[in-house]
């Protein structure tokens, strides 16, 4: 070959290699062929084949679940999220979805339920509960009981004349950073950081202390510093709406069997709860006496557990507690614990009395509450606040609405679940013993709906005049159910912990979408959304700050395991 | 005469010198710096001058009216500075900020001083027009009013209009958010911009006219064999990295039953493929990723979202994006775009961007962030806007499937947009594929019942999806391109050799020639089906015109020339390049207004082919090098390789000067100013020049041959620092492309 040749040869090899190389490809495989096994199929359904939905949008967990629509109560169902996701208006506005306050806690729903999900966490700074997303509640608490001077959920607006409890502006949150006895480290070096907040409030922003008040057990005074006792200041953020309908379909038999399972394994270093079982007996019935007949019922929801069927649960409180907007069975308003104190100052508060005609004619009138017209304004102003027969601002039709909403929210199936390091990360995650407390998965009851208040929807322009509540909602019978909890309180001892220090097992289903869902920053785990992945809110299992987390040998186990493993449970967690 | 000679080359090298040093000045110290120290310095404005005026005695003393084009040109140029001078002493240009009904009589100049305004001028009303059906503007309007004496004047300004009285000229350039208040850009250089226009006008006829004169140099050299021809070269070749991840697909008959489905989609009805064809060529640049088609990566997506995350198909551009993102790769993960906790990368980056603050990568973090904004649309399931419901007025609407429905929706309605997607991804994500097709007629059925005659017709439908099939020219812009080098060295080795082409190379070329005319062709008819009109609306089409032009022309041609063949298919090749990196970029979203006008697409397909006449003839000259190494005898030949580098030389150069000019013009309709001293503007001046010095038979050492050919192997510096340089090294208003 001649030089020029070889020249030439090369150019063309060069030339044509270049665009050569474009053509190496690595393909995708085939579709999976249809599905053969069925223990993985079901892992898909979190909330069974009729609470399950099947969409991975950010609108995941807003889906009505498949016995909404097979029950044809879509309509219901869409008027209910209307109520859920608009805000209410000032009692005497003359406006839409009317009833707010005199004292509220949000003005809507979504507030606190960003993406009907977990809310979000907050940054350094002010506690400012006029940001949608922001789902912290205070705690104010002496020695493990709330004080008897704020609403067990404190308000921090009012509607004028009155006056916000608290001034929220004053409230501070601080995130300080948190070294476990590991250092934050894996002995394979690989590092984490965990946080927890700080909340200050000084005396000056509770309206009542301002204007005199002394609680005479002292709970007030003695307040000082965020570690504070006996006075303290917690953050509890919502949890996602989503699913609550398939917990309450559990049967309350199945739920006690799981305590005394427990008790009988004696595995937990804290045992159970002494409040909910005792000498080897459930006894942390709920009862409604005020509403209903008291009949008893097994606590499932909150962190507390304090709740039983979601028909009497945290939203139907919710929609009554935190706007302050009446209904036939609740026509009074909720205040602080002891029911007087707010009353007392602000009927003394002249401000308040000035005010106080202008507001209340634009609500009654003197024939119908002829006890708040009074010649005496602080007796009107005492007598309103403390009243038990209030006008009622919601509907029955609505509030059923709201209900059937409430239970027919769908559970997010589970993603990408028959992945093989996901399957693997669900095996370690068995493996290590997570699913102890965690429990995979339940069986649903015949799902005969509960409900303790006993409401019958008395509204006479409805169709559905006289019936019970119960009679009306989605039923989940007999579903095989991925909550991931045992529905059970048990101890982490984490720094800044909550009141009590019990909290109940959460939920893991849908969790890893919270951030798609809710638009949040970070995963905003554990009850103050203080684990920011789910590493983080794993390894708070096991910091033992006081104590002896009930987690913690599981977190040892959990640090043996190679980063692989690790992240195959991390995986796995943010995938069902 | 020689003295003369020397005093323009060197004052034209000053100049060109100066022109690179403020460009990377500009980098350092701004743009004001430069626009005081250097662009408007009395210095700067000599050097011009001098160049001007001794190139004009010059001109004068060689007796160059008896060559008129050439002469034409020169006084063109000349021209052109004169309207320059003029626009910098009595041009005037600032801005105006009007409220609503408040009428005005100065503004305020750039330099913050106040001009008077010899008339008054209100803004009557403020309004932006909407794509239809859609919340992105079209068109900002001012409609103004103008009172001068007793006689009122009524117009309006607006991105794509200027209003113009009495020598001022309003530009549209932003409004309050509250809608009262307008902000215009004011320009009053009433001569300077005759004068220029009318240099641009000559130059334009000059060029025209030169290829005409018959005793233009250009003339002697088409005598030859050689006729003129065009092209680009753009080897980008992707690589692909081998990743553990396995992104999870659907069935390919499933795939296909969901891509027959119709989305709403730009505006318009079409099949689901069209949107997956978009959805992916404008995250990944081609048409399909990893051997799967567009609708099976549009289905992974949407119904195994956790399974794509991971996957490296989202094309970032940019080393400041690359910087942010924490990677050197040019393809990404969506889940690279957010750290540990989920927190968005780009997020500060775009806040400043929207409020309005400059950013270094601008365009490329935007780019970027529209790629996730287009995921996102696929997330939250809002962009699938599958399904029509006919209106109370008998009009259809298309929801996706999270969108508010209307108060009082039936059950029927309700249960499919609600429910129907996610029960195909039930069926799909459990595996329930016979389901999942069911359900997926199922809605089919539906589109149909619902819309009736309101669908594409069958053959508009399949003539879409057919086109989406086979619209990838990446293939055949490859094949051609490859060929086409492989072909001119083929040439000239047979140059070289004397000898004939054999005729399997005859065959195989006039094959690639006539399936890649094949394919443009049906593209082209396609297109046409499809939109009704003619495929000759956008840069795109205009591109693939082009090559369907050049390959018919080197077809017919290749008679006459042994490089037509290897030329057409060069040029058709590149210009098919051409035209997919404006398809890489498919308009999901509507254009701007102020990039909408065609005269935008022109400067750049202008300027495209003027560059690949420069690269093809910096191959050309390395081809000529090659050769010259064998020795003497072939003398012949090399004459044939200059006379041809020479014979693109020409139109390059004339291409290259209309395309700055194009783009001159349309900045002055678009900002109210025709030349700002932008980077890339200067440096394609600075092209310009470069080029122009062989064209000058007069400079003597540049026709000997190894100097020529290693100039010109240098001279693509310049290309390349204008094409590609500027972008990374300088800031500036082109830092789009």
């Amino acid at each position: 070959m001649t030089r020029l040749n070889y020249n030439i040869a090369l150019y063309a090899l060069a030339t044509s290699s270049i665009i050569l190389t474009s053509c190496s490809d690595n393909d995708i495989p085939d579709a999976d062929p249809e599905i053969t096994d069925p223990t993985i199929a079901e892992q898909y359904y979190s909330g069974g084949v009729l609470g399950t939905s099947f969409i991975s949008s950010s609108k995941a967990y807003e889906q009505p679940t498949p016995a909404v629509n097979n029950s044809g109560m879509f309509q219901s169902f869409n008027r209910g999220e209307k109520m859920f996701e608009k805000p209410f208006t000032a009692n005497n506005n003359g406006g839409e979805r009317e009833g707010l306050g005199p004292l509220y806690i949000r003005t809507s729903c979504l507030h606190c339920h960003p993406g009907y999900g977990h809310g979000k966490s907050m940054p350094n700074g002010s506690f400012n509960t006029t940001e949608v997303g922001n789902g912290y509640l205070l705690v104010v608490a002496s020695n493990d009981n709330y004080v008897t001077w704020l609403a067990g959920m404190p308000q921090t607006h009012a509607v004028a004349p009155f006056k916000d409890p608290i001034d929220e502006s004053q409230i501070k949150i601080q995130w300080n950073e948190f070294k476990d006895e590991w250092n934050n480290t894996f002995a394979d070096g690989e590092t984490y950081s965990l946080r927890y907040p700080v909340v200050t409030m000084p005396r000056e922003a509770v309206y009542v202390l301002r204007q005199g008040y002394h609680d005479p057990n002292g709970s007030d005074m003695n307040y000082t510093d965020a570690d504070g006792n006996p006075f303290s200041i917690r953050l509890e953020s919502t949890l996602g709406i989503y699913g609550t309908g398939l917990l309450d379909a559990i049967s309350d038999e199945d739920i006690i069997a799981q305590y005394e399972k427990q008790h009988k394994d004696g595995k937990l270093p804290n045992g159970l709860n002494p409040a909910y079982f005792k000498d080897g007996e459930y006894i942390g019935w709920y009862k409604n006496s005020a509403q209903g007949d008291g009949t008893p019922y097994v606590r499932r929801l909150t962190y507390a557990c304090s709740r039983g069927p979601v028909l009497d649960g945290a939203g139907a409180n919710a929609i009554w507690n935190i706007t302050n907007v009446t209904r036939s069975d609740r026509r009074y308003h909720y205040l602080d614990l002891n029911g007087k104190i707010y009353a007392t100052y602000a009927s003394k508060d002249p401000e308040v009395q000035a005010g106080f005609n202008e507001y209340i004619s634009k609500l009654t009138n003197r024939i119908e509450h002829p006890e708040f017209f009074t010649d005496d304004m602080e007796a009107n102003v005492y007598n309103y606040l403390t009243s038990k027969n209030l006008p009622t601002e919601m509907t029955d039709d609505d509030y059923v609405d709201l209900m059937v909403w409430h239970r027919g929210l769908a559970v997010p199936a589970a993603r990408n679940i028959d992945n093989p390091t996901i399957q693997h990360g669900k095996k370690k995650f068995e493996e290590i013993g997570c699913d102890y407390c965690h429990r995979e998965t339940w069986t649903t009851g015949s799902d005969e709906v509960h409900d303790p208040n006993l409401f019958t929807v008395a509204d006479k322009s409805s169709n559905n005049f006289g019936k019970r509540l119960a009679s009306l909602m989605p039923r989940y019978p007999n579903q095989k159910i991925w909550p991931y909890t045992d529905l059970i309180q048990h101890k982490l001892f984490m720094k800044n912990d909550l009141r009590t220090g019990w909290c109940r097992t959460t939920a893991l289903w849908g969790r890893g979408m919270h951030q798609l869902c809710t638009g949040s920053q970070y995963a905003d785990r554990l009850h103050d959304c203080r684990a920011r992945t789910a590493l983080e809110a794993i390894m708070w299992h096991g910091t033992n700050q006081g104590g002896t987390s009930d987690a913690y040998w599981c977190v040892k186990k959990f640090r043996e395991l190679p980063k692989a493993d690790r992240d195959a449970i991390c995986a796995f967690v943010d995938a069902i | 005469m020689k003295k003369q000679k020397t005093l323009i080359l060197t004052t034209a090298i000053i100049v060109v010198l100066a022109m690179i040093a403020a460009t990377l000045i500009e980098s350092v110290a701004g743009s004001d710096f430069v626009a005081q120290n250097i662009y408007h310095s009395w210095w700067f404005i000599s050097l011009w001058a001098l160049l001007a005026i001794a190139g004009f005695i010059y001109i004068l003393r060689m007796k160059q009216w008896k060559s008129p084009a050439t002469f034409l040109m020169h006084l063109a140029f000349i021209v052109i500075l004169c309207g320059a001078l003029i626009t910098h002493i009595f041009g005037e240009q600032g801005s105006i900020m009007l409220m609503k009904g408040y009428p005005q009589n100065f503004f305020v100049l750039s330099d913050s001083r106040t001009a008077t305004l010899p008339f008054q001028i209100t803004l009557d009303d403020f309004d932006i027009m909407y794509y239809e059906g859609t919340m992105s503007p079209q068109d900002y309007c001012s409609h103004l009013s103008i009172k001068e004496g007793s006689v009122t004047t009524k117009g309006t300004a607006s991105m794509n209009n200027i209003f113009t009285y009495a020598g001022y000229r309003f530009y549209q350039s932003g409004y309050d958010s509250d809608m009262q208040a307008t902000h215009l850009s004011v320009s009053h250089d009433p001569y300077g911009i005759f004068v220029t226009y009318s240099g641009y006008l000559l130059l334009l006829l000059s060029m025209i006219l030169y290829f005409f004169q018959p005793k233009s140099k250009y003339r002697r050299l088409l005598s030859s064999r050689a006729k003129a021809l065009l092209l680009l070269l753009c080897l980008a070749p992707l690589a692909i990295h081998a990743e553990k991840n396995t992104p999870k697909v659907i069935p390919t008959e499933l795939a296909e039953a969901f891509g027959n489905l119709h989305i709403y989609h730009n505006g318009r009805i079409c099949p689901m493929q069209t949107f997956a064809h978009d959805f992916t060529v404008k995250l990944y640049g081609k048409a399909d990723y990893r051997g799967r088609k567009c609708e099976e990566v549009l289905a992974g997506w949407l119904f195994f979202p956790n399974t794509w995350k991971p996957e490296p198909m989202i094309k970032v551009k940019g080393s400041e994006v690359k910087r942010l993102l924490g990677t050197e790769d040019t393809h990404v993960s969506l889940l690279q775009f957010a750290n540990k906790y989920g927190e968005y990368k780009l997020e500060d980056a775009i806040n400043e961007i929207q409020r309005g603050n400059d950013v270094a990568g601008k365009a490329n973090i935007k780019a970027a962030n529209e790629k996730i904004s287009i995921i996102n649309g696929v997330f939250t399931g809002s962009s699938i806007k599958i399904f029509p419901m006919r209106q109370k007025n008998g009009s259809i609407m298309w929801y996706s499937s999270i969108d508010e429905l209307p108060e009082g929706i039936d059950m029927y309605h309700w249960t499919m947009i609600r429910k129907q997607l996610p029960l195909i991804a039930e069926a799909v994500t459990t595996r329930q594929y016979k389901e999942a097709s069911k359900l997926i007629a199922q809605l089919a059925d539906y589109q149909r019942k619902e819309c009736g005659s309101a669908l594409p017709s069958e053959t508009e439908f399949k003539a879409e999806k057919l086109y989406n099939s086979i619209s990838s020219s990446r293939m055949w812009a490859m094949l051609c391109t490859t060929i086409g080098i492989l072909a001119f060295i083929y040439t000239i080795w047979l140059i070289s050799k004397r000898r004939k082409a054999s005729i399997i190379y005859s065959i195989g070329i006039n094959a690639v020639i006539i399936s890649s005319w094949a394919f443009l062709t049906a593209c082209m008819a396609l297109r046409t089906v499809i939109s009704h009109h003619l495929p000759l609306s956008n840069g795109f089409e205009t591109m693939q015109a082009l090559a369907w032009s050049c390959l018919l022309i080197a077809f017919l041609l290749q008679r006459k020339s042994q490089f037509a063949l290897p030329f057409g298919c060069l040029i058709g090749g590149m210009a098919m390049m051409v035209a997919m990196m404006g398809e890489s970029n498919p308009t999901v979203t509507n254009l701007m207004p102020v990039l909408q006008s065609p005269l935008l697409s022109i400067h750049v397909m202008v300027i495209m082919i003027a560059y690949a006449f420069l690269a093809f003839m910096m191959l050309n000259s390395i081809a000529a090098l090659v050769l010259m190494r064998k020795g003497t005898e072939m003398q012949t030949e090399l004459r044939e390789l200059k006379r041809l580098s020479l014979l693109m030389l020409f139109p390059a150069v004339f291409l290259l000067t209309t395309g700055i000019f194009i783009g001159a013009v349309w900045a002055n309709i678009s900002w109210g100013r025709y030349w700002g001293w932008d980077p890339k503007e200067v440096w394609a001046l600075i092209t310009m020049l470069i080029y122009s010095l062989p064209l000058h038979s007069s400079a003597q050492w540049l026709q000997r041959d190894k100097a020529y050919h290693i100039y010109i192997i240098l001279a693509f510096l310049a290309v390349l620092m204008t094409y590609f340089g500027v972008n990374f090294f300088l800031p500036g208003l082109h830092s789009y492309a």
